[in-house]
């Protein structure tokens, strides 16, 4: 997967061209997002629902995973599709079990991923949590996959497993508002809660 | 503070339920879209009803549906509900459309150019500060001044813009107090700016343009009127009587306060005196205001309220008291939409012979005392309007009430009173008229207070009306 950068105040077309080069022309319909540490969370958001203006992609945030389970919450708000936690050195994986149970049940299943080197325990470990192990080896990384349901996502990583039919570009694009619409139905902004209750 | 926190949150309930919180309108739209395309393209007419007064009905039933759901804006539900009408050729296409010229239309859009005048010239915000700074020195009488200020303004104005004049000053009072939100002073300081707005409202034809459309409908149904003065000799005595027991009623709550009110008349002279000496514009606004009203009280027979409104209204414009750009933003054009509609309506159900047929078919064979008929009528209006928009009841009830009561051999104009004056009184709920949402947004009113305190009122209000509608409509001829 082919990471994206957004730099603070990077302009929206800059934004937009660097995706067109590295993920759209490429026909690619992932792209790993990760942001600069400066950047605040309505920056955050706000490049997001730029991209998505735009293109269709599934925006996977990059991020280290986080000590307390509760940032995932802020994670999803952003309106990214999906989760990638990269690997940490300094504690093993099955120390964040809260953190990964935390974005599995807030992210759409097969859509949280976390880098892990090859390790048969830990990938099941993994994907009995419904998180899908990206597997380091010596020369390259890869993901895992097999023919779970919830898996169904990673069949359209790459460009290989899809024809550019109008059958796959239906199913694409309806598999991605289905994960945009659970997006819109979950964050909810405190002002118009508090518009719709008629005060 | 987390931005985050302050900004975002996420709802965890199952995807099924946001789902129908979210688009519970569209799917209700959808669902009701069908049901009136099934239902209006049957084949089955009850006997003895042209097919144009079932198409009325259904499209009637449809409108009902949506202005008491609120899916889509009461003002779109109309201009729908007129082309509904226009395609079904209920009623000609170029009469439905005419109905935009009827006078209680134009006496709307010139009270609301009026009210826009008095408020661009500044005379409602200095008129405001000028008496809560000379009576407000001590709690009960401050509630009573913003009680008595806002009913007496909402004779003049739309009492949802009287609402929000008020509100912020009585936001900078509760400021300046240091008003906790349990405060029996903040409470009844807004409970006085809701009460005095929805009760005032009701006494002219000014506060709310509800009054003006069902004197339009009595119009169009029956050729009848009613004039300024003769609504305010039926309407204002039992009014001032309801207002005198609330502002008792909130005057025996508020004598417990001990709060000091005395620093308030510097606040307030010293807001007041930031406005300025008083300017010509005012003068000239004051001038207009009175020789309408006067107009209206003692000349309406002559000239109609509506050519003194427009006449009024230009006046603005021609002495300069305000410029168009101003008038325009602080006109409801959507109560504009909505009272076209609503009169089409009104006018289909009477010409397509529906009414006849449901007073035949269900009411020619009741029977019911004039005191049975005013108090059922009363009260459905009374608790309907908490649900649904004041105009709507007005819309919904009004037409076959006329048709009741000319069945029962009274007064079509009773039927106005009993329907129109209750349709103003929403106390209970937030939602039930915009000065209670303006009023509910200071945090100083819990609900259930208000429901209770709301329900009081209109017990009591049905009770006073009563005995006014048994001893006093009756001295004045109205049965």
């Amino acid at each position: 997967m082919t990471t994206i950068t957004i730099e603070e105040n990077v302009e929206t077309e800059e934004l937009l061209e660097q995706i067109n080069l590295k993920i759209v022309e490429k026909d690619l319909r992932f792209a790993l997002v990760e942001f600069k540490k400066s950047m605040d969370v309505f920056q955050r958001r706000k490049s997001i629902e730029e991209i998505k203006k735009y293109y269709d992609l599934f925006l996977i945030l990059k991020i280290c995973m986080p000590t307390h389970p509760h940032r995932i919450e802020e994670y999803f708000s952003y309106g990214l599709h999906g989760i990638f936690f990269i690997q940490e050195e300094a504690k093993k994986i099955d120390c964040y079990k809260d953190t990964l149970q935390s974005a599995v049940d807030l992210f759409p299943k097969g859509l949280v991923f976390a880098q892990i080197d090859e390790d048969k325990e830990l990938i099941q470990y993994l994907i009995n949590l419904k998180v899908i192990p990206v597997v380091f080896n010596k020369e390259e990384a890869y993901l895992f996959h097999n023919s779970e349901d919830w898996m169904k996502y990673t069949r359209l990583f790459g460009n290989e497993g899809l024809e550019n039919g109008i059958y796959d570009k239906i199913k694409m694009k309806f598999m991605l508002e289905k994960v945009n619409l659970r997006q819109k139905l979950m964050v909810k902004q405190m002002d118009q809660s508090l518009d719709s209750s008629g005060l | 503070m987390n931005p985050l926190k302050k900004q975002y949150y996420i709802d965890k309930r199952p995807l099924p339920v946001l789902f129908l919180i979210e688009y519970k309108n569209a799917i209700l739209l959808i669902i009701s879209f069908i049901l009136f395309f099934v239902g209006v393209t049957s084949k089955y007419v009850p006997k003895g009803l042209t097919i144009e007064g079932y198409q009325t009905l259904i499209i009637f039933i449809f409108a009902i549906f949506l202005w008491v759901t609120n899916i889509i804006p009461l003002a779109i539900t109309s201009l729908a509900v007129m082309g509904l009408l226009a395609t079904f050729r209920v009623l000609e296409g170029g009469q439905i459309y005419s109905f935009f010229g009827n006078e209680a239309i134009f006496f709307i859009i010139g009270s609301f150019i009026i009210a826009a005048g008095v408020s661009s010239a500044g005379l409602n915000e200095r008129v405001s500060y000028f008496v809560l700074s000379k009576f407000g020195e001590r709690p009960q009488k401050l509630v009573l001044s913003i009680f008595f200020l806002a009913a007496i303004l909402s004779h003049i104005m739309p009492e949802h813009a009287v609402a929000a004049l008020l509100y912020p000053i009585l936001t900078s009072i509760a400021g300046r107090l240091e008003l906790q939100r349990d405060s029996i002073l903040g409470k009844f300081m807004f409970l006085a700016l809701a009460w005095g707005s929805v009760l005032g409202g009701v006494v002219t034809f000014l506060g709310g343009a509800r009054n003006p459309l069902a004197i339009g409908i009595l119009q169009e149904t029956t050729g009848e009127e009613i004039h300024f003065l003769e609504w305010m000799k039926v309407v204002a005595p039992p009014i001032y009587i309801i207002c005198i027991a609330a502002a008792l009623y909130m005057w025996s709550k508020v004598k417990n306060s001990k709060r000091d009110t005395h620093q308030l008349q510097k606040i307030l002279l010293s807001n007041s005196s930031q406005l300025g000496k008083i300017r010509l514009k005012e003068v000239k606004a004051l001038l207009i205001l009175l020789g309408t009203i006067y107009m209206w009280i003692f000349q309406s027979h002559r000239f109609s309220i509506a050519n003194i409104a427009l006449i009024s209204a230009s006046l603005y414009f021609v002495l300069n008291v305000m410029k168009w750009e101003e008038a325009k933003t602080q006109i409801n054009w959507g109560a504009i939409f909505m009272y076209g509609g609503a009169i089409a309506l009104g006018k289909s159900l009477v010409e397509t012979g529906l009414l006849t047929y449901i007073s035949d078919k269900f009411i020619a064979n009741m029977s019911i005392t004039l005191t049975g008929f005013i108090v059922i009528t009363f009260v459905i209006s009374l608790f309907l309007t908490e649900g649904v928009s004041n105009t709507a009841v007005i819309v919904i009830l009004l037409p076959v009430i006329i048709e009741m009561a000319v069945k029962f051999g009274f007064s079509p104009k009773l039927a106005v009173y009993i329907v129109a004056v209750p349709a103003g009184l929403a106390f209970m709920f937030p939602m039930s008229s915009p000065p209670n949402a303006i009023a509910f947004s200071s945090g100083y009113i819990r609900s259930s207070e208000a429901v209770k305190m709301g329900f009081f009122l209109k017990i009591f209000s049905t009770v006073i009306f009563l005995l006014f509608a048994v001893f006093y409509w009756s001295f004045l001829g109205l049965y």
